[in-house]
């Protein structure tokens, strides 16, 4: 185990030790002195837009939709004891997340903290995948896929995910489709753990009132899976536009609900210039649509948007795009209006003092958000993840001039990059 | 941890209002909720619409968009005004936010002004052209929105079939009221009406007021006592109303969905003693509180009929519900089996196992409480509510001294009542 440096941020109040472990994990351990609980969240980048990538051995393999959310409910089985039965033990709180690019497994408890961080690193690091405990899940995915069947803000982002790419993986929900949950086999979850959990992929960031020494010394020996080349990651190619105009679906719901997407023409930057994109990119969406913009009061004093209306930015490595959304009465005068107030906010300019403003609500709510040392370690695995530094957005914030907001809006709303998906009600029986 | 340990200091600033203080300077962000209860009658349709147009604007600070602007240039803080039904009141909550004082340069003065911005939105509303007491604009803009939320609640499938499983089970009593009344009611609101109901619930609301977090809580106190001051005595509020189970009722409904929403509720009669509250709770746990509990290893882990079910104590009002996403076909094999893990626990009683993990659970979520405003803030509130006042530290060693029999008696006050089925209709939506 090696220390590799320290971070103290004066901002957000908390001072980050980085370290390796022998066999490669990167660690940041935060200490929170005072607090009852501790955390560890445990990570890597793998997500469920990984579908196709090529063996360290040159075998290029293919998985269906959902493998990595699979891959995910498979590892809390553990090998001989169940990961629930396990956490429960001790009494912690646990769960997994999976995203388009990302997978994290974490705890939070206040008692018997080192036995948690075994069964963390344990789990994650040595899952048993067989046919018959791949079998026996697929009836719980299932109902947690159809669950989100009946949410039509889940179903319409997805439809216009649909609108704005050709081929990309985001298309698809993490959680793949009934049809490729039915199909998903032990040897395929085999290939995606052993060509992406390797050692050096994954990230471990750990917070709580603990001694930094002795936590890292404990660890040391129980991270012990062998480490290896990291799987090849093949994604489609994926065109500048969007694939489709306008895309509707018949719906369960009372009023068409309404999305409106712009989206970036290519891949973003990496690490820090990628996390600037993304202030920028709120910045500009806030002084557009905030409900303290004039474009967000003229509108809704005319009735053409309510209290359903929203805006916000969504990307990662090869995706960006902003998302409008709202329920209306008449989707193609919503479309309409909402485009035209984007082109006029970026020709009437942009104003200077609403800038500093919001600057400063964004700073205290993500001051605000570090709060608990689960917060704090979600936080600080998602900087590891997305290769910055813990708290690099409060720093961004600092540094982010006014002219690069004005940059930024007159390229995010081009018509041309635009797409628009509707849920459209349909008669109920009921 | 001396926070586990007590109670927060209770403050009486004005007749009717208490305030409950929890100051700590550990946390970033400071937290303060005042909640004004009034009895579930025929002014709810008001209070609801009322907190809606309330939130539009004040005297000083005439639209929303000023309002932002003003908790954004707080450094992001956050005031919102919202009704609800809470057991079987009508509760209107406001709830602030803003970052520490620590955190901020030093002659910044976040919370009198934060402070001053909310009592504003109560006391000092945007009035109307003509000597109306609402502008007539915002009244109709804000009503139409409120009655289409009410006509698009189903299409929130989870939150819709629980709403309907209470209001079925509940029927006749407050707690099976809709917080809005209807949407005859709403339409029928004039601006005169949401005045008067303004001044009545200033008036006469219990109030409940909880500060938690880095904030200065005399300045709270003065806040309460200058806004309250002269407030004559508030009346009494109603008592819940408590029922005994007749035979199992079960109801069906449908709507096109992919996902069935299955309810299954219990009623219990009100424990005498603190000992007896925990039982009640380490059994609901043992049944279906978690990972831990015997409908998620059975129902999920060895039938793989759900994605998660879990059962719920509703103390103040006795009742236990159980709740799942289910496959519309296993119906009858969910409620059969919740209905025999119930029996067989309230029969043979739990396992030694069975305690230990929903102990460690309870537990650990007691310890917790130390590190969340919001959490810490919800329990006392509870407890101040439930006329309980117990320190998570009392709770903690009072649920290690039960024993098994005790837990097995409590499960044994679980009484069937209802069980609820949103099932998909035979048209499918396909997505």
């Amino acid at each position: 185990m090696k220390i590799l440096e320290t971070l103290k941020h004066e901002q957000a109040g908390e001072e980050v030790t980085f370290a390796r472990s022998s066999n490669g994990v990167d660690i940041a351990l935060c200490r929170t002195p005072g607090f009852t609980t501790a955390s560890g969240y445990f990570g890597l980048r793998f997500g469920s837009t990984d579908m196709r990538f090529r063996m360290p051995s040159g075998e290029v393999v293919e998985v269906p939709s959902g493998s990595a959310h699979y891959l995910e409910h498979k590892l809390f089985e553990g090998r001989e004891d169940k990961v629930f039965d396990r956490f429960g033990r001790l009494g912690a709180e646990f769960n997994g997340g999976t995203s388009f690019r990302t997978t994290n497994y974490h705890f939070t408890t206040t008692d018997h903290y080192l036995d948690c961080l075994d069964v963390l690193v344990d789990f994650v690091q040595h899952p048993l995948i067989t046919e018959e405990r791949v079998d026996k899940e697929r009836g719980i995915i299932e109902q947690e896929v159809r669950m989100y069947g009946d949410n039509p803000g889940f179903c319409g982002t997805f439809l216009l995910h649909e609108a704005l790419y050709k081929a990309h993986g985001i298309r698809i929900e993490p959680g793949g489709s009934v049809e490729d949950v039915r199909r998903i086999n032990a040897a395929e979850l085999q290939a995606c753990f052993d060509g992406f959990y390797r050692p050096r992929a994954m990230r471990l960031a750990l917070t709580g009132d603990f001694d930094v020494d002795k936590v890292l010394a404990h660890l040391d020996s129980r991270l012990d899976a062998p480490d290896g080349p990291i799987a090849e990651k093949l994604y489609p190619q994926e065109p500048a536009l969007p694939a489709e105009e306008w895309l509707e679906k018949p719906f369960s719901v009372t009023r068409p609900h309404v999305w409106i997407g712009w989206r970036e023409p290519t891949g973003l930057a990496d690490g820090r210039a990628r996390l600037r994109q993304r202030v920028l990119s709120s910045l500009v969406l806030d002084l557009a649509f905030d409900t303290s913009s004039e474009t967000h009061e003229r509108l809704y004093r005319n009735g053409d948007i309510d209290e359903t209306f929203q805006a916000y930015w969504s990307s990662d490595k090869d995706w960006g795009h902003v998302i409008v959304s709202a329920i209306c009465d008449e989707p193609k005068e919503f479309v309409k209006v909402i485009r035209k107030a984007a082109a006029d906010f970026v020709a009437d300019g942009l104003n200077k003092s609403d800038f500093e403003r919001l600057k400063r609500a964004a700073w205290g709510g993500l001051v605000s958000g570090l709060q608990t040392p689960s917060a704090l370690a979600g936080s600080i695995l998602n900087a590891m993840l997305e290769r910055v530094q813990p708290f690099a957005t409060l720093d961004m914030l600092g540094e982010i001039k006014f002219e690069e907001v004005v940059a930024r809006a007159e390229e995010m709303f081009l018509p041309k990059r635009s797409a628009v998906a509707v849920l459209i009600p349909e008669a109920e029986d009921a | 941890m001396a926070f586990l340990q007590t109670i927060p200091e209770l403050r009486s600033p004005a007749e009717g209002v208490e305030l409950l203080c929890l100051p700590e300077p550990r946390f970033k962000r400071a937290q303060l909720s005042l909640s004004m209860d009034m009895p579930l009658d025929s002014g709810r349709a008001a209070r609801t619409l009322l907190a809606e147009v309330l939130t539009q604007g004040t005297d000083t600070l005439p639209s929303r968009l000023q309002i932002t602007r003003t908790l954004q240039d707080l450094y992001g803080a956050n005031c919102s005004l919202y009704a609800d039904r809470s057991l079987e009141s009508h509760r209107v909550t406001m709830n602030l936010g803003w970052v520490g004082d620590r955190f901020l340069p030093p002659e910044e003065l976040v919370q009198p002004r934060l402070l001053g911005l909310a009592r504003g939105l109560l006391d000092k509303p945007r009035r109307g052209a003509n000597g109306s007491a609402y502008d007539v604009e915002t009244l109709e803009r804000e009503r139409s929105s409120a009655l289409k939320r009410i006509r698009e609640r189903k299409d929130d499938r989870s939150s819709y079939a629980e709403e309907r499983f209470l209001e079925q089970m509940c029927e006749g009593e407050p707690y099976g009221l809709l917080p809005w009344d209807s949407e005859a009611a709403i339409h029928a609101l004039t601006a005169d009406d949401l005045e008067a109901a303004r001044l009545h619930l200033l008036q006469d609301a219990k109030i409940t007021c909880i500060a938690v977090g880095p904030c200065d809580v005399d300045l709270v106190e003065t806040w309460l006592k200058d806004w309250f001051g002269r407030r004559k005595a508030i009346p009494a509020q109603p008592e819940v109303v408590f029922r005994t189970p007749g035979a199992l009722r079960e109801f069906r409904e449908e709507l096109p969905m992919e996902q069935a929403q299955f309810h299954y509720g219990y009623r219990f009669e009100q424990p005498e003693t603190h000992r007896e509250h925990e039982a009640l709770g380490l059994a609901c746990s043992i049944l279906g509180g978690g990972a831990h509990g015997r409908l998620f290893r059975v129902v999920r882990e060895e039938k793989s009929l759900a994605y998660g079910i879990y059962a719920m104590l509703r103390s103040q009002k006795g009742l236990m519900t159980v709740s799942a996403g289910i496959d519309g076909e296993a119906y009858e094999e969910v409620r059969d089996e919740v209905e025999a893990q119930l029996k067989d626990l309230q029969e043979n009683g739990p396992t030694e196992e069975e305690i230990q993990f929903a102990l460690v659970n309870h537990l650990d979520r007691l310890r917790a409480l130390a590190d969340s405003g919001g959490r810490l803030a919800n329990y006392h509130l509870r407890e101040h509510w439930a006329g309980l006042h117990r320190t998570p530290a009392e709770r903690a060693k009072m649920l290690q001294e039960l024993k098994p029999g005790e837990i097995a008696e409590a499960a044994r006050r679980f009484k069937a009542d209802s069980v609820y089925l949103l099932a998909p209709s035979a048209k499918l939506v396909k997505v």
